[in-house]
Formats: structure tokens, sequence, C-alpha cells
């Protein structure tokens, strides 16, 4: 990567010395600063790694991962037989399985934490900004759902509804956003003192066009790195979800459902447990790199 | 006097502080029963220690603080009045440029889009491409690059930023601007720049000002009439001439008296009239007059009744003080004199 900052030092230098006026905005500082963090950046490719093996390793594999083989059950992962992550105790190739367990741990990861940034942002500067009764009443909301147990809430859900994957999805987005409006209405309520909110006041802007362009675009910072935590938590909460039986079902599969049936192979087959357990911990290691490296590239201070 | 482009009456803005579900809030009194007039092209100095109600009393006549009670008559109509998309259409006639340069400026926007963002909001449809040219154009006139304009505000020196910042209230073509310590937090160096490009853009814009400031040089530099306040009340308002060589509230006299003199034998000589004490608190300002805890010349009257604003020898220049003609008598403060 140094080599990468310097040379763009250098076309910078030679731009300025040009005569041209190149902006360098905030974002970009912190790009800079994040692409010269070694770690976060060789998180970043792993995790990339592991998305991309997620999506293509099920479609070009020639298992399916519901096929069963009667002849390999439980065989430990090898190179000879074309099982490279072994079977698991119905005959069932771990590799596909592992990655397509990939794919439903990740899409659930991304797709709650999306509905949690979605609602905490929206709730959280809106009760910010507004403050007053309205923040009060908006809190008070996000404090009684806070009381809530996330398990108990599940349960409910699929006693109601039955199981399902959308399910899993709305539990936990439901539960994730309440910290992420609380983090937003935080950070809403120290940007709304600055004073070019002010001078958008001055300058006649209504109050959501100032939240939208002089608030929310302040508050991304903590948010991402928030964010970046966020996935691996709900990563986490599907998995024990999963792992109690109330998370995805039967083909489908994920890292969670995975981990509970090598728990329950231990005896016999160690990598049913060892190869999913694995990918988990190495994808919320990235994802805590990276949080880590935004934080500090972020971190006005830094500068 | 020509008619004045605003005309402040009795304006109050009180805030309530505290209060629970049981206990009535206490009223913390930030601008009490403030009158005053602005001609257009005139700069108003508003001087007064930290905590004196003067920031409040800008922001109340913009209505971006609602005020208490008062009218504010901008050509003769009331701002209070007016409901807020109603308001909204005045602003880009009044104006605001703040203490803190890089803290009034989105650190998220380039100064481009800092600048036109008054345009748009002010001109709804106005093209792009004329938006920039008048931002490019307000760059130049503010001593900046226009080149610069994709720039962002954390690559600007304060000083810089403070440009910007002017460059921002002044891209609307505004009446008044309320300029709110803007020099306080740069360099004496940058501070004469800035006051020369304020002052060079009133002669050409025939922009009033309203210069919120606590140093007393600075006002002088730029003020065509000076106003002092203390724990939010009018003590003594007059042409800069009048403030300067004979101030009469005790409160005046003792703020001159405090200004620094370059040459320290001059500053020997001066009598010092400095007060003691620290300002009261405003939730629980004195009885009578509010100055009265600090006043070394105070009576049991000043306890007892509250001093009305009288005009001195000349009409324009009024004192809040029982005594301003017994104290007037006194030596004359000195003060640096020249601009």
């Amino acid at each position: 990567m140094g080599f990468l900052t310097q040379r763009r030092d250098r076309q910078l230098a030679a731009m300025q010395a040009a005569g041209r006026t190149v902006g360098r905005s905030l974002w970009q500082d912190a790009l800079r600063r994040f692409m010269a963090n070694k770690v976060a950046m060789g998180s970043v490719i792993v995790l990339l790694l592991i998305s991309f093996m997620a999506i293509f390793a099920p479609l070009l594999s020639p298992h399916s991962m519901e096929d069963f083989y009667w002849e390999y059950i439980l065989v430990p992962p090898t190179l000879e037989n074309g099982h490279w992550f072994g079977t698991d105790s119905n005959g069932r190739d771990m590799f596909v399985r592992t990655f397509y367990g990939a794919r439903v741990s990740l899409t659930i990861g991304v797709m709650t934490t999306a509905v949690a940034l979605l609602i905490g942002v929206t709730w959280g500067s809106v009760a910010g900004f507004f403050g007053g009764r309205i923040d009060n009443f908006m809190m008070r909301i996000v404090d009684v759902l806070y009381a809530l147990p996330l398990l108990f809430f599940i349960i409910i859900l699929v006693t109601v509804f039955g199981r399902n994957i959308y399910l899993v999805f709305i539990g936990i987005g439901a539960v994730e956003w309440l910290t992420m409006s609380r983090i937003v209405r935080g950070q809403t309520l120290s940007v709304k003192q600055k004073e070019y909110v002010e001078a958008a006041r001055a300058i006649g802007l209504s109050n959501l066009v100032i939240v939208r362009r002089h608030v929310v675009p302040n508050i991304v910072g903590p948010v991402i790195v928030f964010v970046t935590l966020l996935i691996p938590t709900t990563i986490l909460v599907e998995s024990y979800l999963s792992f109690l039986g109330l998370g995805v079902q039967e083909p489908m599969t994920s890292w969670g459902t995975l981990i509970s049936q090598g728990a329950a192979n231990i005896d016999t087959g160690p990598w049913l447990l060892l190869i999913p357990g694995t990918f988990l911990a190495i994808t919320l290691f990235c994802f805590n790199f990276i949080g880590d490296g935004l934080r500090d590239a972020l971190d006005p201070e830094g500068r | 006097m020509t008619r004045p482009l605003l005309q402040v009456e009795n304006l109050r803005v009180h805030f309530p502080v505290g209060g629970g579900l049981f206990s009535a809030p206490r009223m913390l009194k930030a601008v009490d029963d403030v009158s005053f007039k602005l001609a257009p092209g005139e700069t108003l100095g508003v001087v007064g220690e930290s905590g004196c109600g003067k920031s409040s009393l800008g922001r109340a006549v913009l209505q971006l603080i609602p005020p208490t009670a008062g009218r504010v008559l901008w050509l003769g109509e009331d701002l209070c009045r007016l409901d807020e998309d109603a308001m909204n259409v005045k602003r880009s006639e009044l104006q605001l440029v703040f203490q803190d340069p890089l803290a009034s400026l989105n650190p998220r926007m380039s100064v481009g889009a800092i600048l036109r963002e008054p345009l748009y909001s002010f001109e709804p449809g106005i093209a792009r491409s004329e938006a920039e040219d008048r931002a490019a154009s307000m760059m130049r006139r503010v001593g900046l690059r226009p080149e610069m304009m994709n720039r962002y505000p954390n690559e600007f020196s304060g000083g810089q930023c403070q440009r910007i910042s002017i460059a921002r209230a002044m891209i609307s073509r505004p009446r008044l601007v309320i300029c709110d310590e803007p020099v306080s937090a740069l360099d004496v160096s940058i501070q004469a720049q800035i006051i020369a490009l304020l002052r060079e853009l009133q002669a050409e814009y025939e922009v009033s000002y309203i210069f919120i400031s606590h140093d007393l040089s600075v006002v002088r530099h730029l003020c065509h009439r000076i106003m002092v306040l203390y724990l939010g009340k009018l003590m003594e308002i007059g042409p800069k001439r009048d403030i300067f060589d004979t101030p009469r509230h005790p409160y005046t006299q003792s703020l001159l008296s405090a200004v620094p003199i370059p040459d320290p034998r001059q500053a020997r000589q001066r009598e010092q009239k400095l007060i003691e004490g620290d300002l009261p608190s405003p939730l629980n300002p004195p009885s009578g007059c509010v100055f009265r805890t600090r006043c070394p010349h105070a009576t049991p009257l000043c306890i007892k009744a509250a001093p009305v604003l009288e005009a001195t020898g000349s009409e324009a220049h009024q004192v809040a003080c029982h005594y301003w003609q017994d104290l007037s008598g006194d030596k004359q403060t000195k003060t640096p004199t020249g601009e």
C-alpha cells in the first residue's frame, strides 16, 4: 500500500504545481488512512474471498448441498474423493454446505444490518434533531423495546408464524436498530449544536433538508463503524438462534446450523464443527478488524 | 436618522431553565427589554461580557430563537409575526457570520457547495452554471481564488474559513448581517484583514452590520454606534465618539479603562476603574439596577429602582443610570485615541 499512497501524493503535488487545485475531502483522507492499515485491508481481502466463494462455490461444485452420498458417510476432509471438507452424517458434501451456509449467514448479517441502519438512523436523527417532547416520546419507545428479550420475541414470532428465514431477519432487525438509534441520536445532539446547522437555518432550509444534508452526513463516521460491528453480531445471533433450532430450516443451512450439527457429532466427526466454526470465527475477526480500521481512519483527531 | 432598516422594540428573550414535573422552570433573562434602531448602511456594535445576552440578541433578531416578547420591525414589518415560510423568504436579507470559522462550515461540503446552497434556497430553479458563476465571483470578492471551490473547509486556515463564511452570508445580497464575534477566534493580523473586508463589503453593498464583540478596540474600528449590554439589559447606547470620549455609565467607563494601551508609560498614567467580582447569575439578577452589585457608586436607590434609559447631552446618546449626571463630573476615562 505504501507505494500507492506515495504515488498519489506525488500526483497531488504535481497537480498542485500545475496550478490545479485538488479538493481532498475528509472522506478521501479517511480512505487513504484506511488503505494504509494492513490488517484492515487484509480483512477486506479475506472477506471478499469468502463472499466470492459463498456466491460461486455452490454453483461450480459438482455436488449439490442436498445430495446424499450413502457410500461416503462421515468421511473426513480429503483431496482424494472430491469431498474436500469431508461429508456429514447424512453423506452430504461439507464443502458445498459450508459455503451455502456462508451465503445465508452473510445475507442475514448484511440484510438485517441494512434494516437496522435504515430504521435506526431515521429514528435517532429525527429524535435527536427535534428534541424535547418528540425526543422523549421516541426514545421511551426504544427503552421499552430494549426491555424485550430477543429470544422471547423470536420464540413468539416463530410460534405465531411458523419457522421462516424472514422471521429471523425481522426478529434480529427489530432488536438491533435500537442501539443504532441511540448512537445516532447522541451524535445528532452534538452535531445540531454546530454553527453550520444554525447557518443552514439562517438560509431558510427546512428541518428535513437540514437533517438530510447537514446532520446525517456528519454522523456517518461512527455509524459506519457501528455497522461493521453490527454485521458480525447479527451473524452470531443468527447462529445461536439456529443452534437452538429457531433459525433456518433443513435442508437450508447456515453456519449456525452447521455448527450445531457439528457439535452433535463432535466425537465421530470433529471437522463438522471445526470447519464452519473456523469460517465463522475468521469472518467475525475480519469485520472487527475493519471496524477498528474505520474507527481509526474516520477519527478526525488522527489527521 | 433616515427611516430605520431595523427597529427593535422592548425585545425580551427568556429561556426556561430546569423545572421538572412538579417544579416550575426558572426564567433566564438573556435579553431583557432592549430597544434600538438601525439605519441602512450603519454598523451597530454590541459589547458586553460573555453571558450578557449579546448572541441571544442577534439570534432573536434573526428569529433563530423565538423572542419571548417585543417586536422586531424590519422595514416596518414585524418579523415575530411572520410564519416560517414568510420568514424564510425574508432570510435572504438578514444573514449571520459566526465566531468559530471552522465550525460554521459543514466539513462534508466543498466550498463551492457551501456558497451555492443559499442561492438554491433563495432562488429555487436557478441554473447550476449561474450559481457557480456567482459563487466564483463571490469568492474572488472576499479574496479567495475560485479554483479552490472544490476544496473542503478543513483545508483552509481560520482566516480563509471566515472569508468563506462571509461570502456565504453576502452571496444573497443581504441588507443586514449580524456578525457574532467574527474575529475573536483569529490572530490579530488576520483580524485586521477581516475587518477591512467587512468594511469594503459595507461600502460596496450598503449593508448594515450588528457587530457583536467583547473587544472594544475592534468595535472602535468598525462601528458607527455602540450599545453596551449587561445581564441582558441595555446600559448605554450612543454614537461611537460619545461612548469612547464621554462614557456616562460606570460599567462602560470600567470597560473602557480595561482596554489595553500599547504604550506602557501612557498605560501607567491612566486611571483604572476596574470593577470587581463576577457577573451575577442571570437566573437571579440583582434587584433594581442589575449592575449595582459591582458598581462603586451604588446607593440604596439603585437597589430599589431600576434606572430607565435617558438621553444625555444628545438625543442619540442614552444611558441607564440614576447618577450619570453626578458621575460625568468625574475626570473622563482616558482611552487610546486615534483610529
